[in-house]
């Protein structure tokens, strides 16, 4: 995760494309709770609150 | 034929047995309202134990757990869906506007002209950029 | 040995290719072992089936090279939607889930398929031209050649031109999203009620149907072909974000009406609109080849990319296109973009991360005739045989070949599996259905009752190499099919009236009816004994018999299934159809022999 977030950081750096980064940061922690509640050890705990 | 023995592993077996406790949760909230009989108290302490009932014996709950599961990927997939859509509304159309607005357009939709770009060569093949 | 890795995959025809020294070692496409057409899944099935053929694992790998830049991809994906915003809401709704959910992180998802894989073996990402662009040019018998790549779209390229000289791939020019052929390809396509990423070809077999009508009106208002062989789409008729059907209400107004279901029949108007495309297709793909030309003064040109599978585009670019060779990868599509994937990582060079390795092309190419699948040993074949309660006799090689070549003789389809099994859409010989071309029911007949698909597709020949002349008008060789020559005017028969739209399917048109189009045209594969040997050997003995070199060849499946990859896929199919004589490994099966009437099918059946 952190991996890909510091390769976000040096594409939008190189493409100068800086007005992307709050979509893509909005997006991607969705993306981090969707992942995160579904595949992870904790799912089962998050059944009684999602 | 004997049917075969099914070993599920404590995190499995962790699985089947919490599906069972939205269904108390929900009797929980219920009794608060007072539309169906017994304390609250009672049901929260109900859900360990159908928790460990659940782990207990699992092939019993597990038609339970596979309906349950399917039921809430599908929730969760409206639920992604319609989030999602919300944020076109509120972040995706907004930008979209300011760059046009900045005279910034992300697609090259004109018709005439030669549409040749020179390239800017591949890039490391280490970055996935 | 140093062994790569290539991975494609994750949008349609996933797949997974093995270098080893640099050599090709194995190559397959996931839908063949998982029995999904065009399965877009993570490639886990032909990673593990190209380990094991060579047999290494995971922890022997030195890279391994996925066929895209990810995050380029995204954010051109999320910058489509600003710029098509605000529509395109329930699109944006649609997509992304699958991004969030493992298109990102595929240096998370490559190390967890890959459990033993080295921390220290990289994971590098080519772009999907380069992918393209490598499996064209490097596994190509050329030293030096233009390159050009044309598909739907990758990162922002739908189009590139690149030279390739010794090991070395450098990028030239590039057409952006949406500027595309091979989307506007695809429109048409789903318009005419086919199945985007795999109707195309039908498109491509219902054009000779057509009259080109609307080829005007095609230039005027929805793609502009430029002088320096660029060309523009009009989106004002295109919708690139609709899901089910690319077109908009302003195209199907101008087309005559709605898009057709796959339901439906076809009409004239269908016929037209294919044939229509079909020709713009040509004539864009021929200023593309002629800029490829003035830009790199090559004389050889190599070419990769869904579109570069027009294998009737193709037979013009090498008639009337200014390159004297022409090789066409194979896998043209994304599958072969593994492949192309671990060929740039490989001959890289090191300040990109590649592996820089030289390379020395060979005088037929590096692709092993296209066979570059698993193989089943005859001992696989007789135990899965006898596991499906089938009933077979072992044959030697030369036994083998009399009876199927009597059984063709006799006007019996007979499916052939022998060898590894070939990588790219076309079979070669390994997994086919052959047949005898001088029957003129025999196209219908195995359209309908064998195939269980539209009676208007068309068959392929496979010829002796040495006596394709003869037959087909074709300069050079064609060993995977991928070019369409006419029909030599000696073998032609004169048709006295021509009929109209599919009624002209009925009418014989030369002492090959079965595989000479209503165009007077064959898509050719020439048979060679180097690449081929054993297909050779039936064909010669064809020939012996009969005078004639040349056998219909035709994919091993029926319609919505993936060509057939095992033994036990190719009985089940056998049993499932009309075909009369099964040849597998050593085994020979009749069909009147076997206990069953039918058999529960392997694969998952996509519809059209």
């Amino acid at each position: 995760m952190w991996s890909l977030l510091r390769d976000f950081a040096r594409f939008l750096g190189r493409e100068k494309k800086w007005w992307l980064a709050p979509l893509i940061l909005i997006l991607l922690l969705i993306g981090a709770v969707v992942v995160f509640s579904s595949s992870s050890a904790v799912a089962p705990f998050l059944y009684p609150f999602l | 034929m004997s049917r075969p023995k099914t070993v599920r592993s404590l995190r499995d077996r962790f699985a089947i047995g919490a599906s069972l406790i939205p269904p108390v949760a929900l009797l929980m909230i219920a009794s608060r309202a007072g539309w169906v009989p017994g304390s609250p108290r009672v049901y929260l302490a109900a859900m360990p134990v159908v928790l460990g009932l659940g782990m207990l014996f699992p092939t019993l709950a597990e038609p339970w757990h596979r309906r349950f599961s399917r039921m809430r990927s599908w929730l969760g997939g409206r639920l992604v869906f319609l989030l999602l859509l919300g944020v076109y509304g509120v972040a995706v159309v907004p930008l979209a506007f300011l760059m046009r607005l900045f005279g910034k357009r992300p697609l090259d939709v004109s018709r005439s002209g030669s549409s040749w770009v020179q390239s800017k060569g591949y890039g490391s093949l280490r970055d996935p950029f | 040995m140093r062994y790569v890795l290539g991975i494609s995959g994750l949008y349609h025809d996933s797949a997974a290719a093995l270098l080893g020294d640099g050599r090709i070692l194995a190559a397959v496409q996931e839908e063949r072992l998982s029995r999904r057409k065009n399965d877009a899944r993570f490639p886990e099935r032909s990673i593990r089936s190209c380990l094991d053929q060579a047999g290494i694992t995971a922890v022997d790998l030195e890279a391994v090279a996925f066929y895209e830049k990810p995050i380029l991809k995204f954010s051109r994906t999320l910058e489509v939607f600003l710029g098509w915003a605000p529509r395109g809401g329930r699109a944006f709704a649609r997509a992304i889930p699958d991004w969030l959910g493992g298109r990102l992180d595929l240096r998370g998802r490559i190390r967890s398929a890959l459990p033993g894989l080295r921390s220290e073996c990289p994971i590098l990402f080519t772009t999907h031209h380069e992918a393209h662009a490598a499996s064209a040019f490097l596994a190509s018998p050329f030293p030096e050649a233009a390159i050009l790549t044309v598909d739907g779209v990758g990162e922002w390229a739908t189009t590139a031109i690149a030279r390739g000289i010794g090991a070395q791939i450098e990028p030239l020019e590039e057409i952006h999203f949406p500027h595309s052929l091979g989307l506007l390809y695809s429109a048409f396509t789903a318009y005419c009620g086919f199945r985007v990423n795999s109707g195309e070809y039908k498109l491509m077999g219902l054009a000779p149907y057509g009259e080109p009508r609307w080829v005007e009106t095609l230039l005027e208002e929805v793609i502009s072909l430029h002088e320096d062989g660029s060309f523009r789409l009009n989106l004002e008729y295109l919708d690139p974000l609709a899901e089910d059907h690319l077109t908009n209400a302003r195209f199907h107004e101008r087309f005559g009406g709605p898009p057709r279901r796959p339901d439906k029949p076809l009409e004239k108007r269908h016929l037209d609109l294919a044939r229509s495309i079909q020709g713009v297709t040509e004539r864009a793909l021929l200023g593309l080849a002629r800029r490829a030309h003035k830009q790199t003064g090559s004389a050889h040109l190599c070419l990769a990319g869904g579109v570069a599978l027009n294998c009737v585009a193709n037979g013009r670019i090498l008639r009337e296109g200014p390159f004297q060779k022409l090789w066409i990868q194979p896998a043209a599509g994304d599958a072969g973009a593994a492949l192309g994937a671990a060929l740039a990582a490989w001959h890289g060079p090191l300040e990109r991360g590649g592996l820089a390795a030289p390379r020395t092309p060979t005088a037929s190419d590096s692709m092993g005739g296209g066979f570059l699948g698993p193989e089943e040993s005859p001992e696989a074949v007789e135990a899965s045989l006898k596991r499906l309660d089938a009933v077979w006799e072992r044959l030697d090689a030369e036994a083998l070949h009399e009876r199927v070549v009597e059984a063709l003789i006799a006007g019996k389809v007979v499916g052939w599996v022998q060898g590894r099994m070939e990588f790219g859409p076309r079979a070669l010989g390994h997994r086919s259905i052959l047949g005898d071309p001088r029957s003129p029911d025999m196209q219908s007949r195995m359209n309908l009752k064998v195939k269980f698909r539209e009676s208007f597709r068309p068959f392929a020949p496979a010829v002796l190499a040495e006596r394709s002349a003869e037959f087909f008008g074709l300069s050079g060789e064609s060993p995977y099919m991928l070019l369409v020559a006419p029909v030599d005017h000696a073998q032609r028969i004169p048709v006295a009236s021509e009929a109209e739209g599919l009624d002209r399917l009925k009418q014989v048109r030369s002492t090959l009816p079965a595989v000479t189009h209503v165009d007077g045209s064959a898509r050719v594969q020439t048979v060679d004994p180097e690449r081929n040997p054993q297909f050779h050997a039936l064909l010669k003995r064809f020939e012996a018999r009969t005078g004639c070199p040349v056998l219909i060849n035709t994919s091993f499946n029926v319609r919505g299934e993936p060509v057939v990859g095992s033994a036990e896929d190719s009985y089940r199919c056998f049993i499932n159809s009309q075909i009369d004589v099964l040849a597998v490994g050593p085994c020979y099966l009749e069909r009147e022999r076997q206990p069953h009437a039918a058999l529960p099918r392997s694969f998952e059946a996509i519809p059209d």
